[in-house]
């Protein structure tokens, strides 16, 4: 059964589409991630022009991050002031973003920009997220999560410190500014939430407990996202509220079971999963940068 | 089914047409509008007429509406990486072609005829005009990778064949037209050639429009972009807590 796509100007298969949205959701569930650094290469596999995959998918996460945010704040899992801050850093950031994905559109090197972005990333923090997990794995054979977990002193103090009684811990708000404003510039060139950014930031760099770090991602994207979405329709006109909504009725599916498998799983274990798979997605678009293409000629956006 | 009702209305056409004939060449659409709607999969034309003089061939050349289309060429960057190196653009060029005709149209009009009337492949690059100078392929690579995304989208179709001709009097071809296909006026001619050149020409006029919930859409998107980003935001916000909730309740029980 085939639908028509009003923004994307295409017709596409709507099973295709809920089977691809439950997928990316089972992850967003289990990881707390919102899986648009696999939407975003599937939905331009099936065709999707690159900008419209990228803003649509942001708006995807919109709904996915909804959801998932209010489960998190029942379970009191969100540190609403850190959050704040990400969420300021986050919005001026993905404005930025949109402002660079309409500059690289014109000079026809988005979809390059994109991939190599998708590369660098995945590959640094898949590699980052592998070995941590595997000296988890082996270190701590069986002991309950970040009951053990090393104090961090800081190497470097910035300015500005406050306190953040949810996580119990004093840094500066630059962090949480800055670790906002970076994934936002991502969720808008890229249409990722950035939480497989987010994550490991918040525990690695800030030290936050790890039950508050998933909810508190959420918080971040769903503004982020949400702001991504706004700018993407004003600037770009990329924004297919039809393939949005038919994404996200899967991706709400799959996050719910993705959730409850999570609670039943390791953390460790877990972990070293999302590092192999966000691994395998960077091998699969560094092939497409290094392999000689098929057809050297390429339709440039041009637009409307 | 569907041929044989289109047969015997073209007889008929062609029984009160034959007092007249010699005067003109008559063709007509099985319909004058595309409606895009949701559940739009692309759509199939029917093209026919009668032909005011027998023998000789029969093309019809299908021109949708024109922009400027930008060619980009990858090249390998630093040894490794390949990227968008140089780019063409090609100014107002149709955003669908399609050529058919009973028999290849190169076997029955001279190229220099062709160019004239711009049909087929070679005319389209001797008419088109370029902006920019790219240094690592001619232009007409860049034209002919235009050409090669377009056939597989079925934006760019030749087919010699697709014209049939009954009783030297009627044609009638099938034109399809892909979901791809943009909106806007199309413009479709009808040309009966004999000796070498046109003897006998018709044109008609198809829309494709956008209709319903697509054309609102659409146009919201376009012409207040800023609404357009509410409404999806308030939509995502809104659905996404709807099926949460669902999902939610039937976990609890």
């Amino acid at each position: 059964m085939n639908l028509y796509l009003p923004v994307a100007e295409m017709s596409v298969n709507i099973f295709v589409l809920l089977g691809l949205g439950g997928a990316v959701g089972v992850l967003s569930g289990l990881f707390g991630v919102g899986g648009g650094f696999l939407m975003t290469p599937l939905l331009m596999m099936l065709g999707i022009p690159a900008p419209v995959a990228a803003a649509t998918d942001a708006n995807q996460i919109v709904a996915a991050s909804i959801s998932g945010t209010i489960a998190h704040m029942r379970r009191r899992n969100v540190d609403f002031k850190m959050g704040a801050y990400m969420v300021v850093g986050g919005l001026i950031g993905s404005k930025l973003g949109v402002q660079l994905v309409g500059y690289l559109r014109a000079l026809g090197q988005i979809d390059f920009v994109i991939t190599v972005l998708f590369v660098v990333m995945l590959g640094l923090i898949g590699s980052f997220m592998f070995v941590e997990g595997l000296h988890a794995l082996r270190g701590s054979s069986g002991g309950d999560t970040g009951g053990k977990k090393p104090k961090k002193t800081p190497r470097w103090r910035l300015p500005l410190r406050t306190h953040f009684a949810t996580s119990g811990l004093e840094t500066s708000i630059l962090v949480p500014l800055g670790v906002g404003g970076f994934v936002g510039v991502l969720a808008a060139i890229l249409g990722v939430g950035g939480g497989f950014i987010m994550v490991p930031a918040m525990i690695y760099l800030i030290g936050m407990p790890t039950q508050v770090v998933v909810g508190t991602s959420l918080f971040q994207i769903l503004f982020t996202t949400a702001n991504t979405t706004f700018w993407q329709s004003v600037q770009n006109q990329t924004v297919d509220i039809v393939l949005a909504l038919l994404l996200l009725i899967g991706s709400v599916i799959g996050a719910q079971i993705g959730t409850r498998l999570g609670s039943k799983l390791q953390g460790e274990q877990l972990r070293v999963l999302l590092a192999l798979i966000v691994l395998a997605t960077a091998a699969k678009l560094l092939l497409g940068l290094v392999l000689e293409p098929d057809d050297l000629y390429v339709i440039g956006g041009g637009g409307h | 089914m569907m041929r044989a009702l289109w047969t015997s209305l073209l007889l008929a056409l062609v029984a009160t047409l034959a007092p007249a004939a010699g005067a003109a060449l008559v063709s007509d659409l099985s319909h004058t509008e595309v409606k895009v709607s949701y559940r739009y999969e692309g759509e199939t034309l029917l093209v026919f007429g009668s032909l005011p003089e027998p023998g000789g061939h029969v093309v019809v050349e299908v021109r949708g509406p024109a922009k400027a289309r930008t060619i980009q060429r990858k090249g390998q960057v630093m040894g490794v990486l390949w990227m968008n190196v140089e780019d063409l653009t090609i100014q107002d060029f149709p955003g669908y072609y399609a050529l058919l005709s009973d028999a290849p149209v190169a076997e029955f009009l001279g190229p220099a005829e062709r160019n004239r009337l711009g049909l087929g492949r070679d005319a389209l690059f001797a008419a088109a005009e370029y902006r920019g100078d790219p240094a690592q392929a001619a232009p007409r690579d860049y034209f002919d990778g235009l050409l090669r995304h377009m056939t597989d989208a079925g934006l760019y179709q030749e087919k010699p064949g697709a014209v049939r001709i009954k009783q030297d009097r009627l044609f009638r071809a099938e034109l399809r037209m892909p979901s791809r296909a943009p909106v806007g006026e199309y413009a479709i001619v009808v040309r009966q050639v004999k000796d070498g050149s046109v003897v006998h020409r018709d044109t008609q006029t198809l829309t494709v429009a956008k209709t319903g919930i697509e054309k609102w859409l659409y146009d919201l998107a376009y012409d207040h972009p800023a609404w357009y980003g509410v409404m999806a935001v308030l939509v995502a916000l809104f659905a996404g807590w709807f099926v949460g909730m669902i999902t939610r309740g039937e976990a609890e029980h």
